[in-house]
């Protein structure tokens, strides 16, 4: 069997480096995926866990990635689409020349 | 009446700004009628003071609100004795007559003035009616936003400036005592002001010295004592002549009055304790003021300074913790309420006939403007403390007091602060009237009527009241200032005690 | 024996009256081109004092020897450790005191009429000279020391507003500064004094009888020998400085000599006959106080001689006719506090008396010089005026005899008397005396120069001047006589020699006998009063002689200004030159108030501001617009609470 232990490390390995991505990379879609990557990474940390758990514990940790799943395919598409809007007004894709809200 | 007299400054205020633009003209003569019947109503206060010998007037508590997390509850209630009388009347003489000599300079946008002025001397007349600490240093904080706004809107070339340091000092300075009145909250379960004395006399003595200097610090900044001044100078030299006569005659009181009725009623012992120091503190503040007004060029600055020393010797007084010095201390803070009033108006019109308030540009106006020159002499020799003015019944009485209770050598020090009063206000008169003037070929200009309704009754209760003090003494709550232990007795236990309207 | 009087409220408030009405008229007519019609206006001003002098006769000739008047009119100061009520006290010594000060007051505002002819101000001199001579009734009629201390300082305003009445020169002004200001450094010393008396005797000590009663009382013997006795020091010290101030003695005399910038009637009035008297007048009314302290006493002797002296060499390097006069009447106060030192109050209030006649002559008759020479002052360039104004001269010459003291006049009587108390004194009374009889040369000698220089030998000025010099009208002359006659003959009063003739010193008996006998002891026997009579007449014609015959054959040239120079200018100006001592200083401190203290504060405030704005601009870059900034901050804040708070549950 699989350890769980370590498929919380690689749980959380993947987050860090989704969040780290989405931080770190000024291109709008790899923000986006890097947020989807974090998503993920929460994804497989609540399947590792239903390894773990019987019953009805187990369960949760099934149905709980699909509702995540399926949030993150809206967010991703309503993301995407305003990144569409956002690319037709300032003609850019880079997170640094979207300054309006400077003081 | 209480609820009357503390009202009316608010309601004046809410007509003036209810008057549509169209009829702005009328906001100058409605603000005066608005302001004498102000001025009616806090005689109305005094002489029932003088007729009932001096029994306070309060009015019956009106819970406000509970402070979360201690056991007090802060309550409206209004207290008035022949001290805050006095300060009332005062504070509504100076606001009318500054009204009526400022329109002149304001002119357009007097309805903006008008309507400051009366908010400030809601908050004044707060400031000394209030029973419960918590209203009393709402209050206190209120001075300031319309007090900064005047100076902002009305004042000279580097008002912005002035009106920011005015605020902030204040603002920080009364940080500290929005802190105490929460620990006395905490720690005592009362906000009322006749209450606390009883109440922080079992906590330890560290506690309560740090309550009496967050409360001292407050009103040292607004008098203003020594390291605390900074503000004074700018602010009186910078906002406009007739607000800084309300300024110098009436806010600057606050001060001494938070002394008298607020730090030392509250926290006996610490003020025995520290009595000295802060007399010596006060006195210090006297010649300092005195010295630095003998270099002065800047007519406003040097009355600034000259305020300052005045007050010093007033706080002093307080701190002998004797009886007819604190008497004098009252006579004085009105003596110098309407002397230090009367001076700045005098001294708005000169600025105003020649856009200046270098005292070397003017000079020889005893010969071209004989009716100012005459006034503003004997203003300053009021101001001097010459018998029988009333000045000089202050001074004499604070002076003995020092004496008598921190010796010959301080009281001879405070005594040199009245030699160096008389060597600046002289060299001003010299400055200002005699000599030959600077400017012949110019037409001479004159004190107009309506300014001298506004000055001369100031002048003239000077005299008058120098001559009769006992219209004053009478007033007073003859608890005010005695043996502090017994000080606390000031306030009635509960408000039946006194005369209820 | 006092008695209860109900009019003498009435002697301060005529003059009073007629200060405010005269002011009200000035002040109404202060922007017509002309002032107010001078006939009226004088008539007003001279009716007032008249009025309150025949009021203060009146009086006076109901008032037996020994009785008093007393009248409290109202309370004044009424507080916990002080009552304070406006009360009169009408008794002998200020009933002498007023009857030559309202006397003279009219008088010398008679002569202001015709002096002050024409001059714009005229109404609000006479305005001002009345409200003079009311704080000089308030003084010497106050039954107590506070309300002494309101005419002390009234007295001392009036002073500041005559000196500069010119107030277009700036000199003038500075002049008139230069007294207020010394007056009230010794104003200060003033008030200390009551301090000090409240605090010895409680409520009792302000007022003059109740004073003199406490003093007396022997439960009170066993204070005053201990504890008290320091106090008692203290009040005499204290108060005896507020004299020095106000009666130009040393070392707060040098406002005095500045003081003749004003109107030559305000240096007859205040600066000869009254003003400048209070000091003694003080002294003699606290004598019971005085006589306490033997050091103090002493002191006061001293000081008085060492002005005496002092003054009287100055008064030899004078050209101005009226510095002459000012050093010699500070002279003739240094030999009242004198006398006053040596116990013999009486006499040194009857020097006072005569001192007002023959000052205010010599005063107003140089007054009539200088009106007839249109405004000339220095005697360099007088001369020769004996023939050109000989009813000026002769006044003069009245006056001129009495300062000396030839036998006869009241100069003589006064300071004869004077100079045998001085010898009799118990502490050093022989060399106190040879001293005063020294000085007593010294005024013979500066007063015949005066004398010679402005009427003998000839006239050194400009010839226009003289041909247009003319004698004054009436209403200067009438004044000047009548004082003339009286320093001839005041001194009959007193005249030691002459059995029976002693009302004056009788009168003063009740208020100072006691004072003097603990002051000086026992009477005891020495030389007969002829034979001070005999050494006084012989100084003044040495004096006399001498300057006749060096001020004839040396004439001094007018060059320049009539100021003294070389070491006359040291000696004159030597107090002045102390006073620097105080003044610099104070100066200096006042400029590194302003400059550095104040700047530090400033600097100070600047730095807390600009602290705040720093660590404002600071914090303001974390507003940066980037979006990537603000997402790791969010997260890394998350992050850090999330341990805060997981690391607390564990």
């Amino acid at each position: 069997m699989i350890d769980i232990l370590t498929v919380q490390i690689i749980a959380a390995l993947l987050f860090c480096i989704g969040v780290a991505v989405a931080l770190v990379r000024r291109n709008i879609f790899f923000v986006l995926m890097g947020v989807e990557l974090a998503l993920n990474a929460t994804n497989l940390s609540f399947i590792g866990f239903s390894r773990t758990f019987s019953g009805s514990a187990s369960m949760v940790g099934q149905i709980v990635p699909l509702f995540s799943i399926a949030v993150a395919a809206a967010e991703a598409c309503v993301g995407l689409a305003m990144v569409i809007l956002i690319f037709r007004a300032r003609e850019s894709l880079d997170s640094e020349s979207f300054t309006s809200l400077k003081e | 009446m209480l609820h009357l007299l503390l009202a009316s400054p608010f309601i004046a205020a809410l007509i003036i700004a209810l008057v549509p633009a169209k009829f702005s003209r009328i906001a100058f003569p409605l603000s005066l009628l608005l302001g004498s019947i102000i001025t009616i109503l806090s005689f109305i206060v005094v002489s029932n003071g003088a007729s009932s010998n001096g029994a306070p007037m309060a009015t019956e508590p009106f819970a406000w609100f509970h402070i979360p997390g201690t056991a007090a509850t802060v309550q409206y209630a209004l207290f008035s004795d022949g001290l805050s009388a006095w300060m009332n009347v005062l504070a509504s003489v100076l606001t009318l007559s500054a009204l009526w000599v400022s329109f002149s300079s304001v002119r357009e946008r007097f309805a903006m003035f008008a309507i400051s002025v009366f908010l400030m001397q809601g908050a004044l007349f707060g400031c000394f009616l209030a029973s419960d600490a918590v209203l009393f240093f709402l209050f206190f904080e209120a001075l300031v936003p319309p007090a900064a706004l005047l100076i902002a809107s009305f004042g000279g070339p580097g008002r912005k400036r002035a009106a920011i340091l005015f605020a902030a000092f204040t603002l920080i300075g009364s940080a500290p005592m929005a802190v105490a009145l929460w620990a006395i909250a905490t720690w005592t379960g009362t906000t009322d002001g006749t209450q606390i004395a009883h109440a922080v006399a079992s906590l330890p003595f560290v506690k309560v010295s740090l309550l009496f200097f967050a409360f001292a610090l407050a009103f040292a900044v607004k008098t203003p004592l020594l390291p605390f001044h900074g503000w004074q100078a700018e602010t009186y030299s910078e906002a406009p002549t007739g607000v800084t006569a309300i300024l110098s005659g009436a806010m600057a009181k606050v001060g001494v009055f938070g002394f008298l009725r607020w730090t030392i009623p509250l926290f006996p012992q610490v003020a025995l304790h520290y009595a000295l120091p802060i007399a010596l503190l006060g006195v210090a503040t006297m010649i300092y003021g005195s010295l630095v007004a003998l270099r002065q060029h800047d007519i406003k600055r040097l009355l600034a300074f000259s305020s300052l020393a005045h007050l010093g010797l007033a706080v002093a007084g307080c701190f002998t913790l004797y009886q007819s010095a604190i008497d004098g201390v009252v006579l004085m803070l009105i003596a110098h309420g309407f002397s230090a009033g009367a001076m700045f108006l005098l001294a708005s019109l000169p600025e105003r006939w020649s856009k200046t308030c270098n005292i070397s540009s003017f000079g020889g106006m005893a010969g071209r403007s004989p009716i100012f020159a005459v006034l503003f002499l004997v203003t300053c020799i009021a101001a001097v403390a010459v018998p029988p003015t009333l000045g000089f019944v202050g001074e004499f009485l604070i002076l003995q007091g020092i004496w008598q209770t921190m010796g010959p050598e301080i009281a001879l020090l405070a005594g040199l602060g009245a030699i160096l009063s008389a060597a600046y206000t002289l060299r001003l008169v010299q400055a200002m009237l005699f000599g030959k003037a600077s400017n012949e070929h110019e037409a001479a200009k004159e004190i107009s009527i309506g300014e001298m309704f506004a000055i001369v009754p100031l002048i003239v209760a000077l005299f008058v009241l120098g001559v009769a003090p006992s219209a004053v003494l009478r007033t007073i709550d003859p608890a005010v200032g005695k043996n502090p232990t017994a000080v606390a007795t000031a306030y009635p236990e509960k408000p039946s005690d006194a005369t209820l309207r | 024996m006092i008695s209860q009087s109900n009019y003498l409220w009435i002697l301060p408030l005529l003059p009073l009256l007629g200060s405010a009405i005269l002011g009200a008229i000035a002040l109404a007519t202060s922007h017509h081109e002309k002032g107010a019609n001078e006939h009226r206006t004088g008539f007003l001003a001279v009716l007032f004092p008249a009025l309150a002098f025949i009021l203060t006769a009146f009086l006076s000739l109901q008032l037996e020897i020994g009785h008093s008047l007393r009248q409290v009119v109202a309370p004044w100061i009424v507080a916990d450790a002080i009552t304070v009520n406006f009360g009169f006290l009408f008794d002998d010594l200020s009933r002498i005191m007023l009857l030559f000060i309202t006397g003279i007051g009219s008088l010398i505002t008679l002569y202001s009429v015709g002096y002050m002819h024409g001059d714009r101000g005229f109404t609000r001199f006479m305005a001002y000279l009345n409200l003079f001579l009311f704080s000089m009734i308030t003084l010497v009629l106050a039954d107590n020391l506070v309300l002494t201390f309101l005419g002390w300082e009234g007295v001392g305003l009036c002073s500041y507003l005559l000196i500069g009445f010119w107030h277009k020169e700036a000199a003038n002004g500075a002049a008139a500064n230069k007294a207020f200001l010394v007056n009230r450094a010794g104003d200060l010393g003033f008030l200390l004094g009551i301090f000090a008396l409240m605090t010895l005797a409680g409520p009792a000590g302000i007022s003059y009888t109740e004073l003199r009663e406490w003093l007396h009382n022997p439960l009170n013997a066993e204070i005053l020998a201990g504890q008290g006795q320091v106090l008692v020091v203290l009040a005499a010290f204290f108060l005896f400085w507020g004299c020095t101030a106000k009666s130009a003695q040393i070392p707060l005399l040098t406002w005095l000599p500045d003081a003749m910038a004003g109107p030559t009637p305000v240096s007859a009035l205040i600066h000869a006959a009254t003003m400048v008297t209070s000091g003694v007048y003080l002294v003699t009314r606290m004598s019971d106080l005085f006589v306490l302290s033997p050091a103090i006493m002493h002191m006061i002797a001293f000081v008085g001689l060492g002005t005496a002296m002092w003054a009287a060499i100055s008064g030899l390097f004078q050209d101005d006719i009226k510095k002459v006069l000012a050093y010699s009447t500070v002279s003739q106060l240094g030999f009242m506090f004198l006398a006053a030192g040596c116990g013999a109050f009486d006499a040194a209030i009857f020097h006072v008396f005569t001192h007002a006649f023959f000052k205010a002559t010599l005063f107003l008759g140089a007054g009539s010089v200088i009106h007839a020479l249109a405004g000339e002052q220095d005697l360099r360039k007088m001369g020769g005026l004996a023939k050109t104004l000989p009813r000026t001269f002769l006044i003069l010459v009245f006056g001129w005899v009495s300062i000396i003291g030839i036998p006869g006049t009241a100069g003589f009587w006064s300071k004869d008397l004077l100079l045998e108390r001085v010898y009799n004194a118990p502490f050093m009374g022989h060399t106190l005396y040879y001293a005063a009889l020294a000085t007593a040369v010294l005024t013979a000698i500066y007063m015949t120069r005066m004398m010679v220089l402005a009427f003998m030998g000839k006239y050194r000025g400009d010839e226009h001047v003289k041909a247009h010099a003319h004698e004054s009208p009436w209403t200067m002359q009438l004044p000047m006589w009548i004082l003339a006659i009286g320093s001839l003959l005041a001194g009959f009063l007193w005249a030691g020699m002459i059995p029976g003739a002693d009302l004056f010193g009788r009168t003063l008996s009740s208020i100072v006998g006691d004072a003097q006998r603990i002051a000086v002891g026992a009477e005891h026997e020495g030389p007969s009063a002829f034979v001070f009579a005999v050494l006084g007449t012989a100084a003044a014609v040495i004096g006399l002689l001498t300057s006749f015959i060096i001020f004839t054959k040396f004439v001094p040239s007018p060059v320049g200004l009539p100021a003294p120079r070389g070491f006359g200018k040291v000696w004159t100006f030597a107090f002045d030159s102390l006073h620097a001592l105080f003044i610099k200083p104070t100066r200096a401190l006042a400029w590194v108030l302003q400059t550095i203290v104040q700047s530090l504060f400033e600097a100070l405030q600047n730095a807390i501001g600009l602290f705040a704005i720093q660590t404002s601009d600071l914090l303001r870059k974390l507003q940066s617009g980037s979006i990537r900034l603000q997402l790791g901050l969010s997260v890394g804040l998350t992050l850090l609470i999330a341990v805060a708070i997981l690391g607390r549950l564990f």
